[in-house]
């Protein structure tokens, strides 16, 4: 029962639960890394094209500085109007806070401050990029940030003819940058609701940073040594990381911005950035659980409804093996379990019809056999009977042979009523009178009877009797008959010249009682049935004196035991329990 | 304090130039007559319209000294201890309104915005008095502070020196506050954080007169004015710009862009405006002798009509001068301004010295500059009045629990 349950549990499971959950499994990791993978590329993408506009912002000035060095150069202004040009860009690009046109060896030409100019040319050996110069980001006392960029003017074509100006001799074009435009749009940088944006120069300092609170930062002039991702950018690893800060852990991306190295960074807490990665999940796990559930609760109630036939089955099975014929299996459905439950059923119903046959049968053997054996019983002392009466009609006079008839008659008689006695007890309990008795005495008794019997099949019959008293509590005349049946069948199982013994003694607390011969013996397929009902080796009789006989021993309380072996004899042991009680001593004495 | 102490400390003011040079109505004072415990008499030899807003920027101070010094005054807070960039005030307990909240005040100067910027992030400052335009936006993104704007009671002005050969020329004034477009200037300036000026009167005073003409941006008009006055030649000096004239201008450093916003302007009307960068010392110390053609700076007006009072009044005998400009023009409107007799005739003169000021406009008055106060957030502000500065309900600040705590 719990094997096939446990079987088809383990094929739900393998053939439907396992697919499922490893489908589920790959697909959660499969959705996880894709979403995830998607959430850094577009993280990747927001930076990538922050830093594209803030180069694009730079470069778009440094073009400015180079519109302004095309204006003076070439043109032959004065200095007023080279002034005027300087303030009016100034003042037209606001990105400037100052220009300043420096001559090769950095004294200023032309400024458009007021005062003194506030910037200066490259230090020597300052890196070119892209034909320009920048220098590091500070920020102002306004708390914006700001950088000087720097071209290079080339000496006028014209040479060093007489009249050049100093601005056609070639110098510098400085430009303090305000910064504040790229400030502005990093700010405005936002991924999602909790992720910004963040610019780390190339030494390190923060110079940007999307979240308002982290302007202290940037007015501390704090620097990032510490920033991870600017660190992995810069030595040209994944542009993509995550780390725990505080109790969050943050998503970073990050893009360098092109010929400045200054970082680009877009940070976001994993768990709004990975949300909808979250919330994906948990539908296809909520869809995976509800195709497990509905997988399983089928599983359950097909398995159980298929189970449930096989174990009607089952029970139809173990009732028919209990006898029970009369039990059916009732399953419903059109499959092939239905069909072997009504061949099951069929096969009930053939065998009830069987066992009816066989039992008509047997009770005609049984009615033969009976029939056979009272005749065979019966017409003895019934013939006995008939030739003593017509007998008596002729020797009527004779009065010894009327005492003769009268002894007969009354003999055959006897045996008429024993035999149908035996029928009678066979159906019902003997009638016993218990009183103690000796065993000693009631065997020798018996033994000394059939003495005749014994030299007339030419046997010897003996006692051996246990030299103490055994007492038990029986009835003398029905122990007396069982002595008989068994003595009888012994001289009739023993060829002439075959010893019969009776013995006594005690085994234990128990008073036994043996009967051996050295007849013919008993095959051992026949041995477990000689004391069933009407059973007998004889070709003649109801076969009825041994289950009589262990009738009478049982009811007595004790029992009967029988060991055969073919051509060798048999040995039938009857014990008893043992009694404290004594018989009368008229009984005793006899 | 008493009626006696106050009224000892208003006699001692009358005779002090200091305070005569910022309170121009205590000359008129006859006599001061205490009344009772509680109460005084000032007495005055004329009426004044300016008395009351004068003694709130008096600086009262007892006659004895005390153990907390000889600093006096009604307001929420008692000045407790000044050094030289730091003062300290403590809760006045007994101030009419009621006890303010917080117990005690300390004042740092900070050198820059971003020094002092910075300190409020580390919470060593829960109050920045001012942050300008540039940075007010991002000061106001904080998510731990809490910012009011408030219309500064200071004119960004480009004064003139009326004694200048030119600049003497009324005509020539008019025509230079035609040549200046003040919208541009407050959107490229102050970033629209600010409202065009006309006059020096605080737009926000109750008694400011919005019906007063001003001048349209037209430098077409401004150079055919210029023209008429006289001024139609644009010649060329030396390797200056050629120009009808030339002037400098005395400009506070941190205005220099809108300098260059201006001398682009004018240039574009033919005027050449040099500018000269000047502390803003030397430019009071100038101004107050004559020594300028023209000035950039952000001018005090108050919330009274005394400043302009002061500003543009000519020089009275006992009074010390601030500026010399030589205009005397609106003398007449400030007098009526000054001994109003009540609300009506204030405001009429006040209008009247608004027309004078447009008429004959001894400056040009570009800008009023919107500015932010920035509270950190540990603090409890009540809700404003439209146009109030925050900093007048100080005494309603509540601190939070853990600031009380963090004060312990």
């Amino acid at each position: 029962m719990t094997r096939i349950t446990s079987r088809f549990a383990m094929l739900i499971a393998t053939a439907a639960v396992l697919p499922l959950v490893v489908y589920g499994v790959v697909s959660l990791w499969s959705l996880r890394m894709g979403t995830q993978r998607s959430v850094r590329e577009g993280n990747l993408n927001v930076a990538t094209r922050v830093g594209e506009q803030i180069h694009l912002y730079i470069t778009n000035n440094v073009n400015v500085l180079k519109a302004l060095g095309a204006e003076l150069r070439g043109t032959h202004l004065e200095a007023w109007q080279q002034d005027r040009i300087l303030k009016n860009y100034v003042l037209d690009f606001p990105e400037f806070r100052e220009l300043t046109l420096f001559d090769l060896a950095g004294s200023p030409i032309v400024t458009s401050r007021a005062g003194t100019p506030e910037v200066a040319i490259p230090e020597s050996g300052a890196p070119a990029r892209e034909g320009f110069y920048i220098s590091a980001v500070t920020i102002d006392d306004d708390l914006l940030p700001t950088t000087t960029i720097a071209i290079r003017l080339e000496a006028s074509p014209v040479g060093e003819a007489t009249g050049q100006t100093d601005a056609e001799r070639g110098g510098w074009l400085v430009g303090e940058l305000s910064l504040e435009q790229l400030w502005r749009m990093v700010d405005q940088i936002r991924v999602g609701r909790e992720g910004y944006a963040s610019l780390v120069s190339e030494d390190g300092r923060l110079l940007a940073h999307g979240h308002p609170d982290q302007k202290r930062n940037i007015a501390s002039g704090r620097i990032l040594h510490e920033h991870t991702m600017a660190a992995e950018l810069r030595a040209g690893r994944e542009p993509s990381k995550e780390y725990v800060e505080g109790t969050r852990t943050i998503l970073a991306t990050g893009a360098l911005v092109k010929s400045l190295n200054w970082a680009v960074i877009v940070e976001q807490p994993t768990d709004e950035a990975y949300a909808i990665t979250r919330q994906l999940e948990r539908q296809l796990l909520v869809a995976i659980g509800v195709a497990l559930l509905v997988t399983i609760t089928f599983g359950i109630i097909w398995g159980r409804g298929f189970i449930r036939r096989v174990f009607a089955l089952r029970r139809g099975t173990l009732a028919l093996a209990d006898g029970r014929l009369d039990e059916r299996v009732a399953i419903g459905g059109q499959d092939e379990l239905t069909e072997l439950a009504d061949a099951f059923n069929t096969m009930a119903d053939r065998l009830v019809e069987l066992q009816e046959d066989v039992r008509r049968q047997e009770r005609q053997a049984m009615f033969g056999k009976i029939a056979a054996g009272l005749v065979h019983d019966l017409s003895h002392p019934i013939q006995n009977i008939g030739n003593s009466c017509k007998l008596i009609l002729k020797m009527w006079e004779d009065g010894e042979y009327r005492d003769t008839f009268r002894r007969t008659v009354d003999r055959e008689l006897q045996t008429v009523k024993r035999v149908l006695d035996d029928l009678k007890n066979i159906a019902r309990p003997i009638p016993l009178e218990r009183f103690p008795l000796e065993l000693n005495r009631s065997v020798a008794e018996v033994v000394e009877a059939m003495q005749p019997h014994a030299e007339m099949a030419g046997l010897t019959l003996k006692a051996e009797l246990s030299s103490e008293p055994l007492f038990i509590e029986g009835d003398v005349f029905a122990l007396g008959r069982v002595y008989r049946n068994l003595i009888i069948n012994a001289i009739q199982a023993t060829a002439p010249g075959g010893l019969i013994v009776v013995t006594t003694e005690r085994q234990g607390a128990s008073p036994q009682v043996r009967f051996y011969d050295t007849g013919c013996g008993i095959p051992a397929d026949r041995l477990h049935a000689i004391f069933d009902d009407f059973m007998t080796t004889k070709r003649r009789g109801l076969g009825l004196g041994l289950a009589i006989s262990k009738k009478i021993v049982e009811q007595l309380g004790g029992t009967v035991t029988v060991a055969s072996e073919v051509g060798k004899g048999t040995t039938f042991v009857l014990e008893f329990p043992e009694t404290a009680a004594r018989p009368m001593p008229a009984a005793v004495a006899g | 304090m008493t009626a006696e102490q106050v009224a000892d400390t208003l006699r001692v003011a009358i005779k002090n130039p200091v305070s005569i040079a910022t309170a121009p109505s205590l000359q008129q004072v006859s006599s001061v007559t205490v009344d009772g415990l509680t109460e005084f008499s000032i007495r005055l030899t004329a009426p004044s319209a300016l008395l009351l807003s004068d003694l709130a920027y008096l600086e009262l101070k007892k006659v004895s000294s005390g153990p907390a010094g000889d600093a006096a005054g009604t307001g929420p807070f008692v000045v407790e201890s000044k050094e030289q960039k730091r003062i300290v005030m403590r809760r006045f307990d007994g101030y009419r309104l009621g006890a303010p909240a917080i117990e005690r005040i300390e004042l740092n100067g900070f050198p820059t915005v971003r020094n002092a910027w910075t300190a409020m992030m580390r919470g060593e400052v829960d109050f920045l008095y001012e942050v300008g335009a540039d940075a007010a936006e991002f000061v106001g993104g904080e998510s731990s502070v809490q910012t009011f704007t408030f219309l500064r009671p200071y004119t960004l002005t480009l004064g003139f020196n009326l004694n200048h050969p030119v600049l003497k020329s009324r005509e020539v004034r008019q025509a230079l506050n035609g040549a200046i477009d003040r919208d541009e200037i407050v959107k490229a300036g102050f970033r629209g954080r600010a409202r065009p000026a006309h006059d020096p009167v605080w737009p926000n005073h109750w008694a400011f007169s919005g019906a007063v003409p001003t001048y349209a941006y037209s430098p077409d008009a401004a150079a055919l004015g210029l023209s008429a006055a006289g001024y139609a030649t644009v010649q060329k000096v030396s390797d200056r710009m050629p120009s009808r004239f030339h002037f400098t201008c005395l400009v506070y450093p941190p205005l220099e862009r809108i300098a260059l916003m201006i001398q682009k302007q004018l240039f574009s009307v033919g005027v050449d405006m040099s500018i000269e960068l000047v502390k803003l010392g030397e430019i009071a110390s100038r101004a107050g002798r004559g020594n300028f053609d023209a000035y950039l700076l952000w001018q005090i007006t108050g919330r009274s009509l005394t400043f302009p009072y002061l500003f543009w009044h000519s020089p009275e005998p006992g009074r010390p001068v601030f500026l010399e400009s030589g205009y005397s023009v609106a003398d007449a409107a400030l007098n009526r301004v000054r001994y109003a007799r009540n609300d009506d005739e204030f405001r009429t003169a006040v209008a009247s010295f608004q027309q004078v000021i447009h008429d004959d406009p001894p400056a040009v008055f570009l800008a009023w500059e919107e500015r932010v106060r920035a509270v950190n957030r540990s603090f409890h502000v009540p809700p404003q009045e439209p146009g109030r500065d925050v900093i007048f309900s100080l005494w309603r600040w509540r601190p939070s629990a853990e600031t009380n705590a963090r004060a312990q």
